[in-house]
C-alpha cells in the first residue's frame, strides 16, 4: 500500500531530525572548546619560552652537553609517540596521525631499525592492536583536557628508555596547532632535544637586518657565556633540565593535539549537521511526492468510483423508462 | 631607560603565569642552598629545591609562593624577558627574574586544612616506610625506597605548602 511508503519516510526524516541536533550540539561544544584549548595552548606558552631560554643559557655554558642536545651520531632503536584522541567523530583527526605512525614504522622496517611505540589515546590503542603491532604503553583518558600531570607520566615512559640508553632517538608524530585554520600532522624528534646552539648560530646569521632581533644579540651572547653562574654546575644542571624540557614538549604536543582534536570534531559535525539538513530536503521530497501519488490514486478511484456509479444508474433509469414505457 | 632598584619577576608555571610584577629582592633556595636576588645581580641558572620562595615589593610587602622544585633564571632584562611585555614608557627594571615550576601555589591560594592532613599522613607514611626499609628484602628493595622517596617528598611538599601559608610545619613532623 502507497501509505506505507509515507510512514517509513516521515519516520525516517524524524530520526535524521534527531541525529541533526545531536551534531549540531556536538558542533557547538566542539567549538567551545577550541576556544578554551587556544587559551590553554597560549598560557602554556610563556612556560615553553621560559624553558627554551634556560635550556639555551645552559647550553651555552657546558659545551659538551652529552647526548641530550643535537642529532644522534647513529639511530639504531628509536622510540616512538604518536598522540591521538580518546574518541572519534572528529574525520581524519586519528586516521592521519595513524598513516603518518605507519609510514614511520615502515620506514623504519626498513632500515632495520627498532621500533617501540608508546600511544596517547583509545582510538590509537584500538588500532594498533587491531592491526598487530605491538603497543609498549597507552595512554588513555587525557586526550580531550590534558593536565601538566598527564604530560608528565607519558614524558618519563618515553624518558626512561632514551636515559637508559635503550633507543638513541625519540620521536613524536602528532597534530599541530598552528591556527585555527591550519592544523597538520608532524613529526617531530623530542629527544635527544634541538640543540639550542645550532638554532641560534643559525638566527644571528640570517636575523642581522631584521629588527625583530635585539641589536646588541651578539655582544650579550659573549657577555653571557663568561658571567653565567650556574647552580649547580652547568652539566648537572643541563642533566635535569632536560627531562623537564622533554616534559614541557609532550605538554604542547597535547594541548595542541587536544585543540587540532576539536577543530576536527567541529568541522566534521558541521558537515554532519549539514549533510543531515540535505537529507531531510530529499526525503521530504520523496515523501510528498508519495503522499501526492496516494491522493492521485484516491481521486482516481473515487472518480472512477463516482462515474462507474453514474454509468450504473443511468442503464437504471434507462431501464426505468423501459419499465415506464412498457 | 633601565632601572637598578628594582627587579622584573616572572613566575611561571605550564598551565599558566601565577606571578608578574616588579620586586625588590627575591629570597628562594636553589640546591646548593638559599640566594637571594637584588637588582644587578649577575645572569644565573640555577635549580630550585622545594622551598618558599618569597618576592619582596619595594615596599617590603612579601608574596610567597610554594614551589616544588624547579629552576630560575636571572639575566638583563633585555634578553631574558620574553620581548615587549614592559611598555617602553614605564622604567624597565634592568634584571629580569625568571622562575619556572612545575608545580607552585601562591600562599593564598593553598588550603591549610588540607596540606596539615596530606603532611600528617606523609609523615605517617615516611615512618612505617622508613623502619619497613631497614627490613632487609632481597628482591622487593628498591620498589620500598622508591616508596620512601615518594613520601618523604610528599612530606615535603606538604611543609613547604604549610610554610608558605604561614603555619608552623614543626607541629605535623613531631607526630
Amino acid at each position: 500500500m502507497a501509505g506505507g511508503q509515507e510512514r517509513i519516510l516521515r519516520r525516517r526524516i524524524k530520526s535524521i531530525q534527531s541525529t541533526k541536533k545531536i551534531t549540531k550540539a556536538m558542533e557547538l561544544i566542539a567549538a567551545s572548546q577550541i576556544v578554551r584549548a587556544q587559551a590553554r595552548i597560549a598560557a602554556s606558552r610563556p612556560y615553553q619560552d621560559g624553558m627554551a631560554r634556560i635550556v639555551l643559557e645552559t647550553a651555552l655554558g657546558d659545551p659538551a652537553a652529552g647526548n641530550l642536545l643535537g642529532m644522534p651520531e647513529r639511530v639504531e632503536r628509536i622510540a616512538l609517540l604518536a598522540i591521538a584522541a580518546d574518541r572519534g567523530l572528529c574525520g581524519g583527526y586519528n586516521t592521519s596521525v595513524f598513516r603518518a605512525t605507519e609510514r614511520r614504522l615502515q620506514r623504519a622496517g626498513e632500515d632495520g631499525v627498532g621500533v617501540r611505540l608508546f600511544t596517547v589515546g583509545k582510538k590509537a590503542q584500538n588500532y594498533f592492536r587491531y592491526r598487530g603491532q605491538p603497543v609498549e604503553r597507552s595512554f588513555l583518558g587525557m586526550s580531550d583536557r590534558p593536565s601538566f600531570e598527564d604530560a608528565r607520566s607519558v614524558a618519563e615512559a618515553v624518558l626512561s628508555p632514551f636515559a637508559g640508553g635503550e633507543v638513541d632517538q625519540v620521536l613524536v608524530v602528532s597534530t599541530r596547532f598552528h591556527s585555527a585554520g591550519s592544523q597538520a600532522v608532524e613529526e617531530r624528534q623530542l629527544l635527544p632535544l634541538d640543540d639550542p646552539r645550532a638554532e641560534q648560530a643559525a638566527e644571528d646569521v640570517s636575523g642581522d637586518g631584521t629588527p625583530a632581533v635585539p641589536v646588541r644579540s651578539g655582544d650579550s651572547d659573549e657577555l653571557r657565556l663568561g658571567y653565567t653562574e650556574f647552580e649547580p654546575d652547568a652539566e648537572s644542571l643541563l642533566a635535569n633540565l632536560g627531562p623537564r624540557a622533554v616534559e614541557s614538549e609532550v605538554f604542547s604536543a597535547l594541548l595542541e593535539g587536544a585543540a587540532a582534536f576539536f577543530t576536527a570534531r567541529q568541522r566534521a559535525m558541521a558537515a554532519a549537521t549539514e549533510n543531515a539538513e540535505e537529507l531531510v530536503k530529499k526525503y521530504s521530497r520523496i515523501m510528498n511526492r508519495a503522499r501526492q501519488d496516494t491522493i492521485t490514486t484516491e481521486i482516481m478511484e473515487i472518480v472512477g468510483g463516482a462515474e462507474a456509479l453514474r454509468a450504473g444508474s443511468e442503464t437504471d433509469e434507462g431501464g426505468l423508462v423501459i419499465q415506464a414505457g412498457a | 631607560m633601565a632601572d637598578d632598584v628594582l627587579l622584573a619577576v616572572e613566575l611561571v608555571t605550564p598551565e599558566r603565569v601565577l606571578f608578574t610584577g616588579t620586586a625588590a629582592q627575591v629570597i628562594l633556595r636553589t640546591t646548593d642552598g638559599e640566594i637571594t636576588f637584588l637588582p644587578g645581580h649577575t645572569p644565573l641558572v640555577g635549580e630550585v629545591a622545594p622551598c618558599v620562595v618569597r618576592v619582596v615589593a619595594d615596599d617590603g610587602a612579601e608574596v610567597r609562593v610554594a614551589v616544588h622544585g624547579g629552576f630560575v633564571q636571572v639575566g638583563p632584562a633585555d634578553v631574558a624577558s620574553s620581548g615587549d611585555t614592559v611598555a617602553p614608557s614605564t622604567v624597565a627594571p634592568a634584571t629580569q627574574v625568571t622562575l619556572l615550576a612545575g608545580v607552585a601555589e601562591l600562599a593564598d591560594d593553598i588550603d591549610t586544612e588540607r596540606a596539615k592532613t596530606a603532611l600528617d599522613a606523609a609523615a605517617a607514611r615516611v615512618a612505617e616506610l622508613g623502619v619497613a626499609g631497614r627490613v632487609p628484602g632481597p628482591g622487593d628493595e628498591p620498589t620500598e625506597d622508591e616508596g620512601l622517596v615518594e613520601a618523604q617528598a610528599a612530606l615535603r611538599r606538604a611543609e613547604v605548602r604549610l610554610e608558605a601559608a604561614g603555619v608552623a610545619a614543626g607541629t605535623g613532623t613531631g607526630v
